[in-house]
């Protein structure tokens, strides 16, 4: 049995038995996780990798707090994420969030839930612009933004993460597209 | 999960320096009770929350059915007044503060974060509701008033209130037990309220019933008008138990208060009081029978209101 075909639930019952197999988690979560602390506004490399390290050494402490019933990546994104927003509260600086391409997919959502008379979208408009726009949301909608749209999770895992009813994952999503609309129309950006 | 592990230097170099942290600092993972004890605990604010929330609740109930048969008339023009000075504010105020924790609590546990607002808070004032009125059917809202009364310093029990707002000879309202060792009279008795002040009371106008309460050697409350000030001549209108004692089911104070009413209209002045005096104006002692002037009791307070109702 290969390292990918084992389960995220069997490795953590491993690593509780032999930390060398804490390794395993480490391999498959890195570079989504440092993906999505980027995002989340820690833009400096070195401070990624201070992240980074600092969340994987507190997943290995709380191992036994992993609930099984939830999906693991849920579980490693929710410190991941907690780790990422104290990471910049220390700073005491405002998040900038890093988006990596994707952009296109969020548009298309977008374009999908608002009125076409209202606003126009086009598909000239590129990633630097709906970024620029995305960084002026209220933190609350652009957490569930980000995860829903550019680490494609479902309702219920971003619930898990951000530890929200699975029933404002969605508002929270309507509200963050509206006003995102509502910024990209009062920046004059032609979408 | 099918990730692909990466193999760039930085992920080399966060693996190794993981675990060379996991190593130095001999980190291992937190025993398993741990996590249950904290999760344990938030249930437990949980429970306890929702528990005392039970108890304030049936405070409340006992407290406002109390209030909600209470004599008012005795002491306000209207119920509406009398009942926003009686509200039990700290039992109110305790509820909400207890159910605001028993929310936080509930969030806290593990999956609590998954529940909606509403039903965190829905299922923590529900619960407490339902278990108020469980206890308070059992007589524990009484219970606890009157230990906290008893215990507390700061704490006045609906007990106390009552008896400072009884205890009020200017206003006409006493409350204590006729003296049975020193009878005056067929209408004197001696009352000794519940400061130990005696009383030389009058009671040509009460009512039969009213005259055995008073002698059943029991704490009485007495609705009258003080003759003289700072005298202790005290005329009696109306005699009523004293409900505090114990837990009364609602019928009891339903019951009581209909009897105060009943006691009230006697007193009244009502169409047949008013051709009463009006024959003795008009054919002096030859009225209709000599009993004693019913003035006194038809003047104080509480049977004004009574006899304003009635016209």
């Amino acid at each position: 049995m290969t390292d990918q075909q084992v389960s995220d639930q069997q490795v953590v019952a491993l690593a509780l038995q032999d930390k060398e197999q804490f390794g395993v988690i480490m391999d498959r979560y890195e570079a989504p996780l440092r993906r999505y602390i980027a995002r989340l506004g820690v833009r400096n490399v070195d401070d990624q990798l201070d992240v980074l390290q600092d969340v994987f050494v507190k997943v290995y402490r709380n191992l036994n707090g992993y609930d099984a019933q939830l999906k693991f990546s849920s579980w490693i994104y929710r410190i991941a994420h907690n780790e990422a927003i104290s990471a910049y509260r220390k700073k005491s600086v405002r998040p900038e969030g890093h988006l990596v391409s994707d952009s296109e997919e969020m548009l298309a959502f977008i374009s999908g839930s608002i009125d076409s008379a209202e606003l126009q979208f086009d598909a000239t408009v590129n990633a630097v612009e709906v970024n620029r726009a995305l960084r002026k949301l209220d933190q609350k909608y652009y957490d569930v933004l980000v995860l829903r749209f550019f680490e494609h999770k479902e309702y219920d895992e971003i619930s898990d993460i951000l530890q929200i009813p699975t029933g404002s994952v969605g508002t929270l999503i309507h509200r963050g597209k509206k006003q995102l609309a509502t910024v990209i129309h009062s920046d004059h950006i032609r979408i | 999960m099918n990730h692909t592990p990466p193999q760039s230097q930085s992920t080399a170099s966060v693996k190794d320096r993981v675990f060379s942290e996991i190593t130095e600092n001999k980190v291992e993972p937190t025993a398993w009770y741990v996590f249950w004890c904290q999760n344990s605990a938030m249930w437990l604010v949980w429970l306890l929350t929702v528990t005392l929330g039970a108890l304030a609740t049936a405070v409340l109930i006992f407290t406002t059915s109390y209030r909600y048969y209470d004599i008012y008339e005795a002491m306000h023009d209207n119920f509406i007044t009398f009942f926003v000075q009686a509200l039990p504010l700290i039992w109110i105020g305790a509820f909400v503060v207890l159910m605001l924790v028993a929310a936080r609590g509930l969030r806290a546990t593990r999956r609590g974060y998954r529940l909606s607002p509403w039903l965190v808070g829905g299922s923590s004032v529900g619960a407490s509701v339902l278990l108020g009125f469980v206890a308070s059917s059992a007589g524990f809202g009484f219970v606890v008033d009157k230990t906290l009364g008893e215990y507390a310093p700061m704490y006045y029990s609906q007990a106390e209130r009552e008896q400072v707002l009884w205890q009020n000879p200017a206003q006409g309202r006493l409350i204590g037990t006729m003296d049975t060792t020193a009878v005056q009279s067929y209408s004197y008795i001696t009352f000794v309220d519940s400061q130990g002040v005696a009383w030389t009371m009058d009671t040509s106008e009460l009512r039969p019933k009213d005259k055995e309460l008073l002698a059943s050697d029991q704490q009485v409350r007495v609705l009258g008008k003080e003759m003289i000030a700072k005298s202790d001549l005290f005329h009696a209108c109306g005699v009523f138990p004293w409900m505090l004692d114990q837990k009364h089911k609602m019928k009891n104070l339903s019951a009581e208060r209909q009897a105060y009413m009943d006691s009230l209209y006697q007193h009244a002045d009502t169409p047949a009081t008013r051709l009463q005096e009006f024959e003795q104006v008009a054919f002096g002692e030859a009225s209709a029978d000599n009993e004693p002037s019913m003035k006194v009791c038809a003047e104080i307070a509480a049977v004004r209101r009574i006899s304003d109702k009635m016209r």
